[in-house]
């Protein structure tokens, strides 16, 4: 796969092919004038997101992936929280969806659950992948969460 | 957590962006540094010592968090 070294047009880019693929989903299904909507919306959206991310701000920095550590460490913060928002939000819709239809309509409240279930799977999966529990195998005091009878004997605390 | 950021680059005649150039971050992130709501990490802490030709503890002064002052 060839590498964008503009930074800047990796995002804008990649709205292109998400509005092209919106429009091919569209055509596929039927649905012509969706298909051309999808493409041609994709056009202003990936030259605002292009223009909107050379500007000198934090968000400039985020949207165009030039992030410093203090941003690359509120984008990380920004990403947590918001999936947190969307995991409570497919939580009470599974909830609103069961109340009002009752259960056994799964069509009422799959892509709740589906949210859910994805989200819970992918936090252990990010979790192990970033470090939980790598150091399960070495000395006690070299783990990054020791417990509680090594922070007893640590006088420094 | 105190840090004399602000003061070294004045007396130096420097922007805030020439800093942040300097170390290889945004503008913001040196004025989130200067006014104490931004920690950097340790590697930025030595590159911003570094620059300034000062040690990190004359750099950055932990005392008044360990005081509370």
């Amino acid at each position: 796969m060839t590498s964008i070294r503009n930074r800047r047009l990796r995002v804008p880019l990649l709205l292109l092919a998400n509005g092209a693929a919106f429009a091919a989903a569209d055509a596929i299904g039927g649905n012509g004038g969706a298909a051309v909507a999808s493409a041609v919306l994709a056009i202003p959206v990936a030259a605002g997101w292009y223009a909107w991310n050379g500007r000198d701000s934090d968000y400039g920095a985020l949207a165009g992936g030039w992030a410093d550590e203090r941003q690359a460490l509120i984008r990380t913060r920004a990403r947590s929280l918001s999936g947190t928002v969307v995991y409570a939000v497919a939580v009470i819709g599974a909830i609103v969806a069961i109340a009002l239809r009752g259960p056994g309509h799964w069509g009422s409240y799959w892509p709740f659950g589906l949210v859910v279930v994805a989200g819970t799977a992918s936090y252990w999966w990010a979790g192990r992948r970033c470090g939980f529990g790598a150091l399960a195998g070495g000395r006690a005091d070299e783990r990054q969460a020791p417990g509680r009878a090594w922070f007893r004997r640590t006088p420094a605390r | 957590m105190r840090n004399r950021v602000r003061e070294q680059r004045t007396q130096r005649g420097l922007s805030q962006a020439e800093l942040g150039t300097a170390l290889g971050v945004s503008r913001q992130t040196v004025i989130s540094i200067e006014s104490g709501r931004y920690l950097p990490s340790l590697p930025l802490a030595f590159r911003i010592a570094g620059f300034f030709d000062m040690p990190v503890d004359k750099m950055f002064d932990p005392e008044d968090e360990v005081t509370g002052s």
